[in-house]
């Protein structure tokens, strides 16, 4: 019994295999994949970004918000403004100009929003992204309700090198995987155990002595910013960023996704964002209209059946089909 | 030295006054009891002290600098701990977590956003040492909602323990503990370095004469009576308060 223990089974498996098995699968197969697949699958990635963003501040910190995706869409938007109207196409440029905007918004807003709590919380962080959205739809600078369209993918200011479908897909999981790293780093250290702290009991975190309302505003720029990063990158594999993208669609669609996959681990969201797009992939060529439904029933059955979201049931069953599977996620 | 001074504490809440002109001090190194029926304003008391509420008048002096208007956190890295009545921990976390979060709520390292929670070694053998004293080494990996009743008791004494305290705040430790486990907390607070001041309240009686060096007594937000556990017990005051008046019976 030891003996095979030990053939089958090294440590370094347990603990990661699921890592690399993931990243074989979405570094080997796309090429194979035919070219409007390979743009789905970067439609996840950018998602999944996103809704992992979203995680920092509903799984682990433990504040539901409805207003994310202002975020996600002031980070679009600035790339968009940045590529039509400023004519700057630089990647490295446009990118983090963006980026940084989104962050700065999620520092005004959060001054807000933090204000309060619980379900006001959500209340307030749905009508600031219901008031970004309505400006944008009413701004001509912004082409209003038509959105910007048009915006290709991005320069990387490498003389000869253009992106092509399946290297701008390697491009943004690249960037996926940096985004899961920094923020896998944050909630391990001990800022991220102080927000799962919070979560469980934010008065005994504050009779510990942590300033627990600093900690949310933190998280909530941090959250911000990633979500600036998949808004920009949205922005590039969509080409077009429209006033609905702020709003509680794409809020809702996040949480979702967060929820389905499992909140509160991470690579739950990816791999939420990754059942979700891919079912709105296959509504959209069978029954487009019925979208909604399906999301809807998508969502009740994960509620009733999958407690804790597939994160949690996958991770259940790695750790049991090995005995000294010790893969935390 | 004195180690807290409350001067004329009062809180009103809407038309009621729940603490009423509260003055007192405490040495450092003392154990305190605050004891009182229900509803006496024990629970008020001690969050005026914790910070969790700001009086309506009076003031908090801590090593006689004045804290009343201090927040919460920041009196905890003044060195005022507090517990709750209602045990109130991260039950989602596992024990060892709980006191690594407690240790590192007063550290620099709190604000720290890419090492590995886990890898504070110097803090990890603090932990270690608290939780053997507490008994509790064994039981690190257990998840906190898996623990009983008593063993989450304790842990909520170990978390301010860990918080490295000159000031122990401990709001009814025993409460709904069984009488072994009660002479448990005793023995704790008991054995505690001989510079930590304790304020505690409690309704358990052995607890409060095993512990304390002096006691007040509360009685509809005001102090009644001050003294040395001798005192109070034979004080026909508080005779009254808990059992009635006896003076009735006799005639």
């Amino acid at each position: 019994m030891i003996t095979v223990k030990r053939l089958y089974r090294p440590a370094i498996f347990a603990s990661y295999g699921p890592y690399m098995i993931g990243l074989a699968i979405f570094l080997i197969v796309p090429p194979f994949l035919p070219m409007y697949v390979q743009s789905i699958i970067t439609k996840v990635a950018v998602f999944a970004i996103f809704a992992m963003s979203l995680d920092l501040i509903m799984g682990y910190t433990g504040l539901l918000s409805l207003g994310h995706a202002a975020f996600f869409g002031v980070g679009g938007y600035m790339a968009a403004i940045l590529i039509k109207n400023f004519e700057i196409t630089n990647f490295w440029i446009v990118a983090p100009i963006s980026i940084v905007v989104a962050a700065l918004f999620a520092a005004v807003l959060g001054l807000i929003a933090l204000r309060v709590t619980g379900i006001y919380f959500l209340l307030v962080t749905f009508a600031l992204s219901m008031l970004l959205a309505s400006i944008a739809l009413k701004w001509n600078y912004v082409n209003g309700i038509y959105g910007m369209a048009g915006i290709m993918r991005p320069d990387l200011g490498l003389a000869g090198f253009r992106l092509n479908h399946i290297k701008f897909y390697y491009f943004v999981f690249l960037i996926l995987i940096l985004c899961y790293f920094l923020m896998y780093r944050v909630v391990n250290s001990p800022f991220g155990h102080a927000l799962r702290g919070i979560r469980e009991s934010e008065s005994r975190m504050r009779a510990l002595g942590y300033n627990t309302w600093l900690y949310k505003y933190i998280t909530f720029i941090i959250a911000g910013l990633f979500a600036g990063v998949g808004g920009v990158l949205f922005t590039y594999q969509s080409g077009v960023i429209a006033p609905q993208h702020l709003g509680v669609t794409v809020s809702t669609l996040a949480m979702l996704i967060c929820i389905i996959g499992g909140i509160g681990t991470l690579w739950g969201p990816f791999v939420g964002a990754l059942v979700i797009i891919l079912l709105e992939y296959f509504s959209s060529i069978n029954a487009p209209e019925r979208w909604p439904l399906i999301l809807g029933g998508v969502f009740v059955i994960a509620v009733m059946f999958l407690k804790g979201g597939i994160a949690f049931h996958l991770k259940k069953l790695w750790n049991k089909m090995f005995l000294n599977g010790s893969f935390k996620g | 030295m004195e180690a807290l001074r409350a001067e004329k504490l009062s809180k009103d809440f809407g038309g009621v006054q729940a603490v009423r002109d509260i003055s007192f001090q405490v040495q450092r190194g003392e154990h305190l009891a605050i004891i009182g029926p229900n509803g006496a304003g024990k629970t008020t008391l001690f969050s005026l002290l914790g910070g969790q509420i700001t009086p309506t008048t009076g003031r908090v002096f801590f090593e006689r600098k004045d804290i009343t208007a201090l927040a919460p956190h920041r009196r905890v890295h003044w060195g005022i701990a507090r517990t709750f009545q209602i045990v109130n921990l991260f039950s989602g976390l596992t024990v060892l977590e709980n006191i690594m979060l407690a240790f590192q709520g007063t550290k620099p390292s709190r604000f720290q956003l890419m090492r590995h929670a886990m890898s504070y070694g110097k803090l990890f053998v603090k932990v270690e040492k608290l939780l053997t004293t507490m008994g509790m080494w064994d039981r690190k990996d257990e998840f906190v909602h898996a623990l009983s009743y008593g063993e989450q008791r304790k842990l909520e004494i170990a978390l301010s323990l860990a918080t490295e305290p000159k000031i122990l705040l401990l709001d009814e430790p025993s409460c709904g503990l069984t009488g072994a486990e009660s002479a448990e907390i005793t023995g704790m607070i008991n054995n505690l370095e001989s510079d930590i001041t304790v304020i505690f309240v409690a309704h358990d009686m052995d607890l409060v004469f095993g512990v304390a060096q002096r006691i007040i007594v509360l009685h509809y937000g005001e102090i009644i009576v001050e003294g040395t556990p001798d005192d109070i017990k034979n004080n026909t005051k508080v005779r009254e308060i808990y059992m009635g008046y006896q003076g009735r019976a006799k005639r």
